[in-house]
């Protein structure tokens, strides 16, 4: 290049750095940087070549003309600018104000070219020194003073680096300098070099860096800068390891101020630091907030991992919880959860882990989803009906592992149950997990220790009748210590009964409830006042009461005064709904929507049966009947919900499943495709239960044969959908063999309609619903208890299966006494003995043809006579036999006597045979 | 000579295609994948599915998915979602074109199961199976075979804290890897959101109850001994 510059530039060597600049620009519009980048970059190498050459001649050779001399007011007035600069950054209370830079920055919009042409390299230079001056002033710099014309001094590997630096001046600085003002220098740049280098790694990614910065690496200072505290904080949660105590309490100072701008970010982050810790707990306060059906993904998949990590049994729960679309089979990332969390069960003995383990098997096992995709209809394609119907099947599995489970959520949905939404569900599942956990600690401590912790304040936040229930354990409770506790708690005592006085009916009830244990209680037992009416409500002490009596005073004044209630629960809504019915105003139409809207949040909470229980009354009915029963439609798909509510039932299980899958059999009027489809969905299901076509209603509920003479004749003048539940029933009642529904119901609907040929249909139709919720109720109380069925009737071994047991006894007995007359009587012809055997099979397989016979349903005079027959011909068989026996005794039984004497004697050696020589 | 524990830990990385091909006889305790009987037709997979033909493109292969795998072609946001908030990510992913949305919104499902690591997993394992089978057709030594796995061992440790994550991550690449091919957003949110597919489960289950997977016995934490690398490998790759 020495030479080789004044070729490009065109000019024979000189110190006159006009002549090199002049002769440069004159070239410079020939090569455009980006269409000749090469030549471009020759020609400047050659000139700043040039002019560096000229500058050492100027100082080597004196004699040389001097152009820019230390006089030159150019380079004084950048020497000045360069000084007043490092004057500044020198100075640790100014040099991270950006205002401190002002004046010279303006002033430096004033210089000539020639001024920043001097600047621009020294405080290049000096920028990639002190990167930490902020990053608005170095943006300035490099605008104002071309620093990106510098790069072409730079090697290709420099320029990228550079580059970068270049356009990482347009963010923001890596925190508030400004925040370090108060600190010495040093340390200021201590933790500026620190805080640049976490930068740096996290944005790179390098965890071991990240982590041997957070976790080795000395801190000297820790600005009180927000946006600092988020990356330190953002660098533990991507490390994955347990925030240092020093750090939280630095997130604690400033998550407070997250929160109120983006509290959805502040709350995750929260939690993620206490997840690290291992603090779940402190974790699930965190995240609680966030945690919704339409929260954000990342934050579901959280509060699904927190379970996962601290409470296995839950997993299956939350993942339903937050996903209302989830149906039979969970997607890829729920099947992974469960996966793990099942493997994870097998090592926990506890009848919850045992119960969720199976759970999650029927859920992930294809088959499993097949059968419930092939027998649920759920709900009608109402989002929120699905999402419930859903969850409160996933509940109620789990549930079924403790009763207090089951309780506890019942009555918690009898108290919110209003707005028929899965928001409110989904809180109080939230609050049920909660105060699960919750009840279990506080049933864990011994007495001293629960009041020990009210006072400390650190028991765990539960209801009162938790409380209440505790001390119902404590047998051995003094009154004082009581009393410590009520103070604690905020009671009172009750000193004859050694218990706490509950303050409110809310309290009352639940006191009562888990003191008894029971599900309901008794309206007449409790104290009922105006103020206490809403909370009564609540417990469902309105519709405890007579069904009948809801029309009647003083009840129909409180299903006004319901009805009139600012919450809208779902006994307001029914009280609006009974109040209609019972003045005209409402319908059967508002009685269907009723049902549609409630009958699964009512089966969840436990209010199923009072409601049936309702629906069946005289008064409802007759409503029923009236509006709907009569009418040609009945029942068509809309009357669906409303025949749920009649059986109280929700589809849950497997029975539960059977019975709605009867109740769209009993539907025939929806058209040729739907019943297509219900034929197709209906002999596969036979299939599967092994039940062979034409079983028919006497079979199917199993009745004694009188009574079902009476339910067959019946059976024939039912319509056809009958038909298609006595089908139905046929299945129930074969797999559960041991039951014997419907003999009551069907006798009272009998005898209520017996001479009533009008209402025929109708009564037949009812008769339907009566069997199938009769059944449902029994079946789904013993289906735990079920037992495979013994055989009591016929004797599988002999006889292809004919013969009874006591049949086989007797026979074997016959063959036991001809066997003793035999032995006892030698004489006894053989032909007598097989006449006897003869007759012995005679008697055992006429006694199973007349079984078979009477189970065919034969006739009366074909009955008789097969008996007279079947008891006939063995006594003749007999006495013929006896007679034979006996006969030739007369003259043969002496020497036949005295031979086998003889053989006797001489097998025994003691005869006289024996004695001879 | 059995496998010490060290060995099986290494090959437990490969445990998910040890699952897959149980039936056909893979094995987890056996360095070369394959079990005695399985019949050479085995390692063909290797020249079908892969186009590996020797031992050249095959440490071509595994170097090259060291660095340029699918967790950094499809899984490079299993980084970014430890780092950026909710708020952002959820912006961030409004501007999104709808499949990308949705591949974004399944690791919204999964990062919390995968850690940091993301599919690095997928990445691994497949280079895992494809080294025991390399040594299987006698394309690398046993020896080297070790030294390879042992670099992939550091990386497992590196990126991940359990064998729980690191399966998760595995299952994970697989699923956003099958739903590179679809290109209807409907049926790209079938696959990803509805129900999982059978094999999953299966599969899953299998790598996490099988006694004889070393992952089911052997701790995740495992402190790997440095081996010498063999010089028949030369300086370049893993």
């Amino acid at each position: 290049m020495n030479e080789a510059c004044w070729d490009v530039l065109g000019v024979t060597p000189t110190a006159d750095e006009r002549v090199i600049r002049k002769a440069y620009l004159s070239l410079l519009p020939g090569v455009h940087p980006e269409e000749d980048p090469e030549g471009f970059r020759a020609l400047r190498e050659a000139y700043e070549f040039a002019l560096e050459s000229a500058r050492q001649n100027d100082l080597l050779d004196g004699d040389v003309e001097p152009q820019a001399t230390i006089e030159d007011p150019e380079l004084i007035d950048a020497q000045r600018w360069m000084d007043q600069l490092i004057a500044i950054t020198n100075d640790p209370e100014q040099r991270f104000l950006e205002a401190s830079y002002e004046t010279i920055l303006q002033e430096l919009t004033g210089c000539s070219l020639q001024v920043r042409y001097l600047l621009a390299q020294p405080t290049f230079n000096w920028a990639l020194d002190n990167g930490w001056l902020p990053n608005q002033v170095l943006a300035r710099l490099r605008d104002c003073l071309d620093w990106r014309s510098l790069l072409l001094r730079y090697s290709s590997e420099q320029v990228v680096q550079l580059e970068g630096f270049l356009d990482g001046l347009d963010a923001a600085d890596v925190f508030d300098l400004s925040t370090l003002a108060s600190f010495p220098t040093h340390a200021q740049s201590a933790a500026l070099s620190y805080f640049s280098a976490l930068v740096s790694a996290f944005g790179r990614g390098n965890l071991r860096e990240i982590d041997r910065l957070l976790n080795e690496h000395g801190v000297t200072v820790i600005p009180a800068c927000r946006e600092l505290a988020l990356l330190v904080l953002r660098c533990h949660v991507a490390i994955e390891k347990p925030v240092p105590d020093v750090w939280l309490s630095c997130a604690e100072r400033i998550l407070p101020a997250l929160a109120s701008q983006r509290p959805d970010d502040a709350a995750w982050l929260f939690a993620h630091l206490h997840f690290h810790r291992q603090d779940h707990a402190a974790a699930m306060t965190a995240i609680r907030p966030m945690i919704s059906v339409d929260a954000a993904p990342a934050v579901k998949s959280f509060v699904i991992e927190l379970h996962r990590r601290c409470g296995q049994e839950w997993v299956p729960l939350w993942t339903v919880l937050l996903n209302p679309d989830l149906r039979d089979m969970p997607n890829a990332a729920d099947c992974m959860i469960l996966v793990m969390s099942k493997h994870a069960l097998a090592g926990v003995d506890s009848p919850l882990s045992k119960q969720v383990r199976r759970f999650i098997d029927a859920r992930l096992l294809p088959s499993a989803s097949a059968v419930i995709a092939d027998m649920v209809p759920i709900g009608d394609g109402d989002g929120d009906g699905d999402a419930l119907a859903s969850l409160y099947g996933w509940v109620r599995q789990l549930q079924g592992a403790s009763s207090f489970l089951q309780n506890e959520f019942a009555h918690r949905c009898k108290q919110h149950c209003g707005p028929a939404n899965f928001e409110v569900s989904f809180q109080i599942a939230l609050d049920l997990v909660e105060a699960h956990s919750s009840r279990q600690k506080i049933l864990s401590y011994e007495f001293d220790e629960l009041i020990e912790a009210a006072e400390k304040g650190t028991l765990p936040a539960a209801s009162r009748s938790t409380l209440l229930s505790a001390i119902s354990r404590q047998p051995d409770m003094s009154i004082e210590a009581l009393q410590r506790l009520a103070d604690a708690a905020g009671m009172d005592v009750d000193s004859a009964n050694q218990t706490l006085i509950p303050r409110t009916a809310v309290e009352w009830a639940e006191l009562r409830l888990n003191l008894a244990g029971e599900h309901w209680v008794d309206c007449a037992d409790f104290p009922l006042s105006d103020d206490d009416i809403s909370d009564c409500i609540r417990f469902g002490f309105l519709l405890d009461c007579h069904p009948g009596c809801l029309w009647e005073a003083p009840w129909r004044d409180l299903l006004e005064r319901v009805s009139h209630q600012q919450e809208n629960t779902l006994f307001r809504r029914l009280s609006g709904l009974l109040l209609g019915l019972s003045d005209g105003s409402k319908g059967i139409e508002d009685v269907k929507e009723f049902c549609r809207a409630n009958v699964n949040l009512m089966d969840c909470s436990g209010f199923s049966p009072t409601f049936a229980r309702l629906l069946c009354s005289p008064r409802m009915s007759s409503i029923l009947l009236q509006n709907g029963f009569e009418r040609e439609l009945f029942p068509d798909a809309s009357w669906v919900p409303v025949l749920a509510a009649v059986l109280g039932a929700c589809p849950t299980s497997f029975v539960d499943n059977m019975l709605f899958y009867a109740l769209l059999i009993v539907d025939r009027d929806l058209g040729e495709t739907f019943n297509d489809r219900l034929a197709a969905r209906k002999a596969p299901a036979l299939q599967r239960l092994k039940i062979p076509a034409g079983v028919r209603f006497a079979e199917a509920i199993s009745m004694a044969p009188g009574d079902r003479i009476k339910v067959n004749h019946w059976g024939d003048g039912f319509p056809d959908y009958v038909e298609g539940a006595v089908d139905i029933l046929a299945v129930l009642n074969r797999h559960q063999p041991h039951e014997q529904p419907s003999q009551d119901l069907v006798r009272r609907v009998y005898e209520t309609y017996a001479g009533d040929s009008e209402h025929q249909e109708i009564a037949g139709r009812l008769l339907c619903g009566l069997i199938l919720g009769s059944l449902r109720k029994r079946l789904t109380d013993t289906r735990e208890q079920a037992k495979p069925p013994k055989d009591t009737t016929l004797y599988p071994f002999w006889f292809g299966g004919l013969l009874s047991r006591r049949g086989f006894a007797l026979h074997m007995l016959c063959y036991f006494a001809a066997a003793l007359a035999w032995l006892y009587y030698p004489a006894t012809p053989p032909f007598a003995v097989f006449l006897l055997f003869v007759v012995v099979m005679t008697a055992a397989v006429l006694s199973s043809l007349v079984r078979r016979m009477r189970d065919a349903g034969l006739g009366k005079v074909r009955m008789v006579l097969a008996t007279v027959v079947s008891i006939a011909m063995p006594v003749i068989g007999l006495v013929i036999a006896t007679v034979l026996m006996f006969k030739p005794s007369v003259h043969g039984r002496s020497e036949q006597a005295d031979e086998a004497n003889g053989l006797l004697s001489a097998m025994s050696g003691y005869g006289e045979a024996g004695r001879k020589p | 000579m059995p496998p010490g524990d060290q060995q099986l830990w290494l090959l437990a990385l490969s445990g998910p295609l040890v699952a897959l091909n149980r039936k056909a006889g893979a094995r987890y305790d056996v360095p070369s994948f394959w079990a005695a009987d399985a019949g050479t037709e085995q390692g063909d997979m290797l020249s079908s599915a892969w186009g590996i033909e020797d031992r050249e493109s095959l440490l071509e292969t595994v170097s090259r998915m060291a660095d340029r795998g699918h967790a950094v072609s499809i899984g490079a946001n299993y980084w970014a979602w430890h780092q950026v908030l909710p708020s952002d990510r959820e912006s961030a992913r409004a501007e999104m074109p709808e499949l990308n949305r949705l591949r974004d919104l399944f690791l919204d499902r999964t990062a919390m199961l995968t850690g940091t690591g993301g599919i690095r997993a997928w990445d691994l394992g497949r280079m895992s199976y494809l080294l025991r089978n390399g040594l299987y057709l006698g394309y690398i030594s046993e020896q080297e075979c070790q030294y390879l796995h042992l670099q992939l061992g550091y990386r497992a440790l590196y990126w991940y804290r359990s064998w729980d994550q690191y399966l998760c991550g595995y299952f994970s690449g697989r699923m956003l890897w099958m739903a590179l091919e679809i290109e209807s957003p409907d049926e790209l949110k079938a696959f990803l959101f509805d129900e999982a597919p059978s094999w999953l489960s299966r599969i899953f289950n299998d790598v996490l109850t099988d006694p004889e997977n070393p992952a089911t016995y052997l701790p995740w934490a495992m402190d790997l001994d440095q081996i010498e690398r063999p010089d028949s490998l030369g300086e370049e790759g893993l």
